[in-house]
């Protein structure tokens, strides 16, 4: 990149960069509407990528002794002052959202433990931190729960939210009441309805959805569903085979002695196509020895198992043998699924 | 006689509606949607950093000022962050 390309990039000066022209108009459909909300200054001496010279060091213990008196007087006015302010900007799109009670017609802050609810006009848009978006439809009613470092969560009792994130995986977490949302990628929409019952589609990236270990891993183009006491459903891709969302519904939460089950089962696997490996992969965890093992036998029939996954390994469950059989689904990305395997 | 037992079934499964109320899926949109995916891949600095910069159309100086960051290291930023988003578009 010539010294002009660089200039324009930094400052728009000099010869535009056609590459970061493109860029420009691509991204820019996604620029905040409004002001953005204040960033916290950070300090310069964490930053891992900036440029160090000696004299910087030298600066940096010079003034550590000075930091360690400041930081105690500085904590104190933190959290008396400071954190309470803690919180995601909110703006109205549409009619008027409420925040604890009190109505936003333009912009308003969403603190830690403060409920926004939009009745049947109102419409917003929330600003999580500096790591993403959600938009919030009307009847909705969500909570903050968290908003700091690698834990940015909501909680969402009912109603439709359009989240997009752009940091990275299991940053931005969303309690419903039958399972957790993680954000595993950039842009979903999520609904509550009253009873608890939940659905997820995914538009760009991955979510997972997890409940007390039940865990339901969602591409982009695909659906899940989630019941109170249940916890996520099997996933499915919205183009999936006539019958699917039923059957899997049966199937995730209908009663292990349903007569439905044998039918329900057989209409999911007959009518599988390769792609819906997907919803086979999570069936393999879950129901009865017998139906677990009709899973491995269609599943393999359309994407062979690794040659070290044995028949045996999987119908007992070892999670080993069934993630390596993942690995064989060619899903495209597996950094979000190595991120998720990864413990924090 | 079981398979018509299992569609009447269906409408009892109740699942929440198929249609979800979704923002605007326009080919620009999921286009910006995977460029932003890429940009979410590169180190944290660089992906703050040519986010304000193609994103929120900052200038450097002004990411400076926003961030707390010195002019200098949000121009490294840049400058090496555009190298590596580059490279992942190209591949």
């Amino acid at each position: 990149m010539s010294s002009q390309h660089d200039d324009y990039l930094w400052n728009r000066t000099g010869t535009p960069d056609p590459e970061v022209v493109r860029l420009e108009r691509i991204l820019g459909e996604l620029k905040h509407q409004g002001a953005l909300p204040p960033l916290p200054v950070r300090r310069e001496a964490g930053h891992r990528h900036a440029l160090w010279g000696s004299r910087r060091i030298l600066r940096t213990v010079m003034a550590l002794s000075a930091a360690a008196v400041i930081t105690i007087v500085a904590g104190a006015a933190w959290f008396t002052l400071v954190q309470p302010r803690i919180g995601w900007a909110v703006e109205t799109i549409a009619g008027l959202p409420a925040i604890d009670g009190r109505t936003v017609a333009g912009s308003a802050r969403l603190g830690i433990g403060g409920w926004l609810v939009t009745d049947a006009a109102a419409r917003a848009r929330v600003s999580v931190g500096q790591i993403g978006r959600v938009e919030v439809e009307p009847n909705t009613r969500l909570q903050l729960v968290e908003a700091r470092g690698r834990e940015h969560r909501m909680a969402l009792s009912r109603g439709t939210i359009h989240a997009r994130i752009w940091a990275p995986p299991k940053f931005f977490f969303v309690n419903t009441p039958s399972a957790v949302a993680i954000d595993l990628g950039c842009a979903y929409t999520l609904q509550v309805d009253e009873t608890g019952a939940g659905l997820v589609r995914v538009t760009h990236g991955w979510v997972g959805f997890e409940h007390e270990g039940r865990e339901s891993f969602i591409p982009e183009q695909a659906v899940c569903a989630t019941r109170p006491g249940v916890g996520p459903g099997t996933p499915r891709y919205e183009d999936a085979p006539e019958g699917y969302a039923p059957a899997l519904a049966l199937l995730d939460f209908g009663a292990p002695d349903d007569n439905g089950r044998a039918s329900a089962l057989n209409l999911v696997l007959s009518r599988a196509r390769p792609r819906d490996a997907l919803t086979l992969w999570h069936l393999l965890r879950r129901g009865s020895r017998a139906e677990r093992s009709k899973v491995y036998d269609r599943m393999a029939a359309l994407v062979p198992p690794p040659a070290e996954v044995s028949r045996e390994a999987v119908l007992a469950g070892d999670r080993r043998a069934i993630d390596l059989w993942w690995n064989a689904l060619d899903l495209q990305s597996t950094t979000w699924w190595r991120l998720w395997k990864r413990q924090w | 006689n079981r398979a018509a037992d299992f569609h009447r079934r269906d409408a009892a499964a109740g699942e929440l509606p198929e249609h979800l109320p979704a923002p605007e899926r326009t080919s620009s949109r999921a286009e910006a949607l995977a460029v932003l995916g890429v940009i979410r891949t590169l180190p944290e600095a660089y992906r703050e950093t040519l986010a304000l910069r193609l994103v929120e159309g900052m200038t450097g100086p002004e990411i400076a000022e926003r961030t707390g960051l010195t002019a200098a290291s949000v121009r490294v930023n840049l400058h090496r962050g555009m190298k590596l988003l580059r490279e992942k578009l190209n591949r």
